[in-house]
């Protein structure tokens, strides 16, 4: 994380401030010269002599009132705010939690309190809890109170999206431990920025009950009381308010200053201003990269992403841009649209789009040339398109973009709609983001980066998220929509065998250089380059055809003991949508059963409703014979040990907060309390290298991981408790295909050698292809055909099972491949 | 109808903001009742004997157990009868009609400048993170913030009333007519309350700016061609308010229920200053009047907020 | 009308909030001096010849709960000055004697049992009707029955057997003899017609009809030119307009931005920050309507059963500390009795003089050495809170361990009970005639009696007070009286404090007559 000068010295600064205005507040009463309460001069005195600040309305020095008047304030704000965070941090948590009647209990609480005056529940308050300090510390803490839970239960609801929280209840932890352990470091930083204002509004209804009576009694003092009650003489004698109003004002600001700086915002992308000018435009090639060297600033010195990366793209050519994770291939595409991400320097060499030098031009006329020359489909669909822009509002700001008169706008969105083979109706141009599938999101993000027929289309990996079909649907109306005089196109992907089948050409990048350009049949057949032979063996494995051939690693036919997970007539709802109907099927001890099929079908819920997630279902599941309850209440410790959930998106399955260590060692000391710390640390070191991890990842948190190193310190935690089942959940779709591949591998080598059950739900279906065992077809709720992995893939009896292996995309393999008999309707 | 249509919610919120609505007149009639002394003793103490005193409490009917005297007051106040003014028997309702309207208008108006200010500087200062301009303005409001409001409030009287005579130093509409015949006597209450609540709302409106810039949506925008300017509007700004949305509604309710400080500094005759004149002489039917107001302002202002956050963020309304 | 419970009914100043911001010209001019000796009310004015017309803005203290009822005109500031415009009473104070408006004369009889009532003639309200004795009668029966503060001084008046002779003379019977009654008698007690129920929209004889009213903003008065009295007096203005500001620094600040031309019941910080300031100007209600500020101690409760405490006591405050501090310089000493410069009080009483080892001496002589005392106090009203604090300190140079319990300002007066039986707290008691004054706190029928139950010497020599008739008697009986409360009495008065308010050096005319908070402006006019 590159270190920010400024920002660690306006640290310092505030957290100095503050650390002296509370020095002054303990310490100054036993430097006071007067006592408080002394009256040593005509009240509303001017500073003179003996009272450097002056009297106040009592005649009192005003530095000894300053000195004295510190401590109850702070502490008494800072105890307020303490029991305020604690109680409010707790019941907005257990709310957000566990939803239902818990929730709108805490709701309705605190919407009573907060249409209470405010002014008034503090005058009852105080009269239950006593006059006095304490009184009025527990008046201040409740006044706080119902704000507090209201920010931290929407907090709370945004960190339980994440998958960790779900899997440590899959894994029976209590949910006290999911709140302090899981949930609450992850608070931290919207708690800060809260807990700045309220400190503001501690210190002053402090001030306000110490001015109405209810505080310590006079002549005690302190710094709210003060600018209160001498408020009077603020044109005769004005020290007497400046005073304690500067002191409040230096604790409040440097207390707000340190909390920001502590968690500092992220910075946005600044664009570092760079020289003018560039070269004379090249007429025949729409987009030419020369010699780009770029560098990355990291902590130990600069590390070149690109170096000296010459490439062309003639119009109505697409050329797919493939290579290992951190190869530079984004860094590479976004250059050619004259975007670098911050942290990026540009050192040499440039970026033409169809004839301008992107990487000099500034915003106003890179803007322009974008517009007007360049298309682009961001690689994520969840978060491609704004949340409250409608498809028609989306298109529409593009093509204003590039001027389009408002009249003009509504039939060329529609025509732009149907160009990407989406329904052009009303209805389906009002939807909001989220009413839309993966696969249409991209096809909406392709739909507006061709609006205008741009020069050159940059994609960056658009199919990673989406399921085989949809996928390969979406690219095969790419590669069509190039043909008839289409822009060039860049596409960045990691997934060869999908490139096979649409790629003119394939250059593949090796850190930062381009080892290998040609044909795309070419190099898939022949690769060069040692970069190149490795991606194309990795895709090679996947390839179903030969696995299906292949020898399947075939288990000694074990007697028919009994199924570890048995499934009859299972079914589930979603409020009064049917998500599964007569589900059943058995898990034999050590076997394997892969549930495939379309998104949407059921799969995920299915998992769920195993691992005791959705409770919303019926019919029985049984583990050893057992039948297991919905809900993971029901469930004993034993039962949720013994089945274990792997989730699917990496990023989100790992608490950011927590080192790896920690993470696998907690599930390990529940499951075996009998090791001491050193024989849990050797533990979690043997499990590490099970998953084929060394111990120096141990110390890392889950930022500094890869998504695959992510998945297996995921697998290492659901098998430190020793579990019978693993369900996994589409452990390898966030992954590319050579990481996915070791992972697969990774988890047939497990059930080997641990002979744990394993529950695979995937739309990939290599893995099936690679882990043997059984597969059942999901879709549309219901169990379409189940059977030996080898017998659905070679003779599916079933229509579904037929589309899934026709989205599987074939590559060109080395020698002629015996006529695959494949027809399709 | 089903149990989850939109209708079904609707209704369920409805009753959920009577329910509180009725907590909160229980838990304020509670405390009227908990603390010392009574009408009777306010009005007379001191200046006339016990016993009178005593023949005021029973004419008051102030001598019945307290969940006879609340169950009275809520059957009159179900049908819209609030009841009549310990003090001096006027009805409720026409002490604090106007005062009611003269805090709503003074809220609204407040509000009309608050929420503008609170969005165009956080997300000034959003768009422009770490640098300079970000500091000035997250110092300043943080500055205006930790100033009490009084004091605040003083030095604006000072400066442009007393000192440069621009503006009425009391805000008192002259006999007959409302505050908004004379609007200048508003801009200074206006002020005050703005800049107290203003620093809370620009913090959260950056924040969500900042990280609704840095978003792939945003970035991809930009990549695609989109202006600045709407890339601000239509991807930046509406993500960005979205978490500040339910504290703007907090703030709204606690300007339109009346703030004390500004009436009093002010001399503006608002709900606040009625609130603390009647809780002080015990005037129950005034203090339940004024505290249904406020509570019914509260729990309206969080239904739209929620309703709000729901148009803001679509996916989130099936979240909820 | 007792003014001690009228300035409380300020609700803000019952939270302290509005303790009364006194804002200066410049912020940062702070004018150290004392400056000149503001100037007392009404003197200064009558050098100036009194000019018809005009409009006089008066801003006074208000309340949500103003109302305009005759019966709750003494209910807050500025409903008491608008009733003293609408509606005439039956007699006035200046200084210490009574000037009759409604009544011609009030004779008692031998024994002071009965009193003669002669109305005057030729007044009439403003709807034209002509006043006679029955209405006057009507009136002292709707007060003395009506929950209102007129009622705790007609207790005395037996309102059955009261009857109206003939049209303009009025024989009032009391329950017991009461030589003081004409006192009474002119303690605002106003008069409306006979068989008035609306009591909102009752019918004045006053010199000003109230021509609009918004609750808790401001109120537009039409002088009326038939008044009877205008001949001798005012009214000289066309119109007034009075604003109900409830905070004393939102006042002052209205009259410096040339909102406002009167600003009643300004603070004494104000008064000392506005002293140089050439466009205003300050004044302090004659001296015999200062109040009093005091130590109470209740008789009745330890320590203070012990006399040797209560003298000690009186000798630990330091008088002249408590004026500069508390009073910040306006103030003067007081001698342990009420009502100084009222021709009721007794001038020879001696001064007590600060003297802290002779109350150290007294405590150890009585064994009372390091005694521990909780001063009960609130920031009710300006200078109670303010003088408890500086006693602390005051205390231990006589050996006196003194603590402050604060009560909340709301639930100082509310709590009755503690208020009576409270060993020492602190008070302020506002300007009354002494006579109604000592039987409202002291001896046995006394409404409150502060200092705890009268002894026997006590009740004798004030039931022999009431018993007194003629003007030589009645003052001789007040100064027995006097003279027996400062032996031995439980109340250590220590300080006088004056009422201050300011006005534009137009303002002419404003009367106190009784009460400086909220003066009588019959008379007040704007000079060129």
């Amino acid at each position: 994380m590159v270190r920010n000068r400024p920002v660690e010295r306006r640290a310092i600064v505030a957290g100095s401030v503050l650390a002296a205005v509370i020095g002054l507040a303990l310490l100054g009463p036993l430097l006071a010269p007067h006592p408080p309460g002394e009256v040593v001069d005509m009240p509303y005195g001017p500073a003179r002599g003996a009272t450097p600040l002056g009297t106040d309305h009592l005649g009192a020095d005003v530095l000894s009132r300053l000195l004295a008047g510190g401590r109850t304030l702070v502490l008494l704000s800072l105890a307020a705010l303490g029991v305020a965070y604690l109680a409010g941090a707790t019941a907005g948590m257990l709310a957000a939690l566990r939803g239902g009647r818990t929730d709108t209990a805490v709701l309705r609480v605190t919407d009573v309190l907060l249409s209470m005056p405010g002014f008034l529940l503090l005058s009852v308050l105080v009269v239950a809890a006593g006059r006095g300090p304490a009184g009025v510390g527990v008046a201040t803490a409740v006044v706080l109170l119902p704000d507090i839970v209201r920010v931290v239960r929407a907090a709370t609801l945004q960190v339980l999206q994440h998958d960790y929280v779900e899997a440590a209840l899959a894994r029976g932890e209590s949910q006290r431990h999911v709140l302090v352990r899981e949930v609450l470091p992850n608070l931290a930083s919207v708690l800060a920025a809260d807990a700045g204002v309220r400190f503001v509004g501690a210190v002053f209804v402090i001030a306000t009950a110490g001015f109405l009576g209810y505080g310590a009694q006079p002549p005690a003092a302190d710094w709210g009381l003060m600018i209160l009650e001498n408020r009077d003489g603020l044109s005769l004698q004005p020290l007497a308010v400046a005073v304690p109003a500067a002191a409040v004002l230096l604790l409040l600001l440097s207390a707000n200053l340190l909390l920001d700086s502590a968690f500092p915002a992220r910075q946005p992308a600044r664009r570092g201003s760079r020289p003018a000018g560039g070269s004379a435009a090249d007429p025949d090639a729409v987009l030419r990269l020369r010699g780009l060297t770029v560098d990355a600033d990291t902590p130990d010195g600069p590390r070149t992403v690109l170096d000296g990366l010459d490439l062309e793209l003639r119009r109505g050519r697409l050329l797919a841009l493939v290579g290992p994770s951190g190869s530079g291939k984004t860094t590479a595409a976004l250059a050619a649209l004259g975007e670098l991400r911050p942290g990026l320097t540009h050192r040499a060499g440039e970026a033409v789009l169809a004839g301008h030098a992107v990487l000099h031009l500034q915003d106003r006329a890179l803007r322009r040339v974008r517009s007007r020359h360049a298309g682009y489909v961001p690689q994520d669909p969840r978060t491609s398109l704004a949340p409250m822009l409608r498809v028609a509002g989306h298109l529409g700001e593009y093509l204003r973009a590039r001027g389009v008169p408002r009249a003009a706008r509504p039939e060329l969105i529609r025509s732009a709609v149907r160009r990407v083979r989406l329904p052009d109706d009303d209805e389906f141009l009002r939807r909001h983001p989220h009413q839309l599938s993966g696969g249409q999101r991209q096809r909406v993000a392709l739909a507006a980066a061709l609006a205008h027929r741009p020069d050159v289309l940059v994609l960056d990996e658009p199919t990673s998220a989406l399921d085989q079909a949809t996928a390969s649907a979406l690219l095969a109306d790419l590669r069509q929509l190039c043909q008839d005089d289409g822009p060039a196109v860049l596409l960045v992907a990691h997934d060869l065998a999908q490139m096979a089948s649409i790629a003119d050409e394939v250059a593949v990048l090796d850190g930062g250089r381009l080892v290998e350009r040609g044909p795309a049949a070419q190099v898939l057949a022949h690769p060069q380059s040692a970069a190149g032979r490795r991606l194309v063996e990795a895709a090679r494995g996947a390839l179903v055809q030969d696995r299906a051939a292949a020898e399947l690693p075939q288990h000694a036919p074990e007697p028919p003991a009994r199924p570890v997970l048995a499934v009859r007539g299972l079914s589930a709802r979603r409020g009064d949508r049917t998500l599964l109907d007569g589900i059943a099927f058995d898990v034999e001890p050590g076997g394997c059963l892969s549930v495939v099929g379309p998104s949407g079908g059921g799969k995920t819920t299915l998992l769920r409703c195993l691992a005791g997630l959705h409770d919303d279902r019926a019919g029985d599941i049984e583990l050893d014979g057992v039948p297991l309850a919905r809900g993971l209440r029901g469930r004993s410790p034993e039962q949720l040990r013994r089945l274990q959930l792997v989730p699917q998106d990496p990023h989100s399955s790992l608490n950011p907060r927590h080192t790896v260590e920690r993470i696998i060692a907690r599930p390990l000391g529940r499951h075996r309390p009998e090791l001491d710390p050193a024989g849990l640390r050797a533990a979690v070191r043997e499990l590490l290298e099970r998953v084929g991890l060394d111990e120096e990842f141990a110390t890392r948190r889950s930022a500094q991981l890869s998504g695959g190193q992510r998945q297996r310190v995921a697998l290492a935690r659901a098998l430190a408790s020793g579990p019978a089942v693993l369900l996994c959940d589409e452990v390898t779709s966030a992954l590319d295909p050579p990481t996915a591949a070791t992972v697969v591998a990774l988890l047939a080598r497990l059930r080997d050698e641990l002979g744990v059950a394993l529950v695979v739900v995937t739309h990939d279906l290599t893995v099936p292809a690679r882990l043997g065992g059984r597969m059942a077809v999901l879709a549309d709720g219901r169990i379409k055909e189940a059977g030996p992995v080898g017998q659905l893939l070679t003779a599916s009896a079933d229509p579904t099972t037929e589309d899934l292996l026709l989205g599987v995309p074939g590559l060109p393999s080395p020698e002629p491949r015996r006529a695959a008999t494949r027809t399709r309707p | 109808m089903s149990r989850t249509g939109p209708l079904a919610r609707a209704l369920r919120s409805l009753a959920g903001a009577v329910g509180t609505l009725l907590a909160a007149s229980l838990l304020v009639f509670g405390a009227t009742a908990l603390v010392p002394g009574d009408a009777a003793a306010a009005r007379l103490a001191g200046r006339a004997g016990p016993e009178r005193i005593a023949e005021l409490r029973h004419g008051l009917g102030l001598d019945q157990p307290w969940w006879q005297r609340y169950g009275h007051w809520l059957w009159h106040a179900v049908q819209g009868d609030l009841g009549t003014s310990y003090a001096n028997g006027t009805p409720v309702a026409d002490l604090i009609a106007a005062r009611a309207g003269n805090s709503l208008l003074l809220g609204a108006v407040a509000a009309a400048l608050l929420l503008p200010l609170s969005v165009g500087l956080g997300l000034w200062a959003g768009l422009r993170a770490g640098r300079a301009a970000d500091r000035l303005v997250s110092g300043a409001t943080l500055a205006l913030v930790s100033l009490p409001e009084f004091v605040t409030g003083t030095l604006l009287v000072l400066l442009l009333a007393v000192g440069l005579g621009w503006l009425p130093a009391v805000s008192l509409p002259s006999a007959g007519n409302s505050p908004l015949s004379q609007p200048e006597l508003l801009v200074l209450p206006v002020l005050t309350l703005v800049s107290v609540c203003l620093a809370q709302n620009v913090r959260l409106v950056r924040a969500g700016v900042i990280v609704a810039s840095a978003s792939d949506a945003a970035q991809a925008a930009r990549l695609g061609g989109v202006p600045e300017g709407r890339v601000v509007l239509r991807w930046v700004l509406p993500a960005g308010i979205v978490p500040a949305v339910p504290v703007m509604a907090r703030y709204l309710a606690h300007l339109l229920g009346g703030t004390l400080v500004a009436e009093t500094l002010f001399g503006y005759p608002g709900l606040a200053a009625a609130l603390v004149n009647a809780t002080a002489t015990r005037d129950t039917p005034v203090v339940l009047g004024i505290a249904l107001i406020v509570a019914t302002l509260t729990v309206m202002l969080n239904l739209l907020a929620d309703a709000l956050a729901g148009v803001l963020n679509p996916a989130a309304k099936n979240l909820s | 009308m007792t003014v001690h419970q009228i300035s409380r009914r300020s609700a803000l100043r019952t939270f302290g909030v509005g303790v009364g911001a006194a804002l200066g010209s410049g912020l940062l001019a702070a004018c150290g001096s004392n400056g000149k000796d503001p100037a007392a009310l009404g003197t200064a004015a009558a050098s100036v010849a009194p000019r018809r017309g005009g409009k006089l803005r008066a801003a006074f203290a208000g309340s949500s709960a103003e109302s305009t009822s005759v019966l709750q005109a003494t209910g807050s500031a500025i409903d008491y000055v608008r009733a003293r415009l609408v509606w005439d009473t039956l007699g006035e104070l200046e200084g210490s004697s009574v000037v009759w408006r409604l009544a011609e004369s009030v004779e008692p009889n031998a024994d002071a049992t009965r009193w003669t009532v002669r109305v005057r003639d030729g007044v009439t309200f403003s709807d034209g009707r002509r006043l006679t004795a029955q209405d006057v009668l009507f009136s002292l029966r709707t007060l003395a029955g009506n929950p209102t503060t007129q009622s705790a001084l007609l207790g005395g008046l037996d309102p059955v057997a009261s009857t109206v002779r003939d049209p303009r003379t009025l024989d009032l019977v009391l329950k017991s003899p009461d030589g003081f009654f004409d006192l009474a008698l002119a303690q605002s007690i106003f008069v409306i017609p006979d068989g008035t129920t609306d009591f909102e929209h009752a019918v004045g004889s006053g010199p000003f009809v109230l021509k609009s009213w918004t609750r808790g903003s401001s109120s537009l008065l039409a002088a009326r030119r038939d008044y009877w009295d205008s001949s001798r007096g005012g009214p000289y203005l066309d119109e007034i307009e009075l604003a109900s500001v409830v905070d004393a620094g939102a006042r002052v600040n209205g009259l410096k931005a040339g909102q406002f031309d009167y600003a009643g019941g300004i603070t004494l910080t104000a008064a000392r920050a506005e002293a140089n300031n050439r466009d205003l100007r300050i004044v302090t209600a004659p001296k015999e309507l200062w109040s009093d500020l005091a130590l109470t101690m209740n008789l009745g409760q330890a320590p203070f059963t012990r006399p040797e405490a209560v003298e000690a006591l009186k000798y630990a405050i330091d008088r002249e500390a408590m004026v500069r501090t508390v009073t910040l310089g306006f103030g003067e000493p007081a001698d342990d009795a009420l009502g100084k410069y009222q021709s009721w009080y007794d001038t020879s009483l001696p001064r007590r003089a600060h003297d802290p080892e002779r109350a150290k001496q007294l405590l150890a002589a009585a064994g009372l050495g390091g005694l521990k005392l909780s001063v009960r106090t609130s920031d009710y009203e300006y200078g109670t809170l303010e003088s408890a604090t500086a006693f602390v300190q005051q205390g231990q140079a006589a050996g006196l361990a003194v603590a402050v319990d604060r009560i909340p300002a709301a639930d100082y007066y509310t709590d009755i009970k503690a208020l009576l039986s409270a060993p020492l707290q602190t008070n302020r008691y506002n300007a009354m005639p002494l006579p109604l004054q000592l039987s409202f706190f002291y001896g046995a029928k006394a409404a409150y009696p502060f200092t705890g139950p009268a002894d026997d010497t006590l009740d004798g020599l004030m039931t022999a007070m009431h018993a007194a008739v003629g003007d030589a008697r009645r003052a001789h009986a007040v100064n027995d009286v006097q003279h027996y409360l400062h032996e031995r009495g439980g109340d250590a008065v220590f300080a006088r404090i004056p009422p201050a308010a300011a006005m534009r050096p137009s303002v002419r005319g404003v009367q106190a007559r009784g009460f400086f908070d909220y003066p009588c402006l019959r008379d007040a006019f704007l000079s060129a």
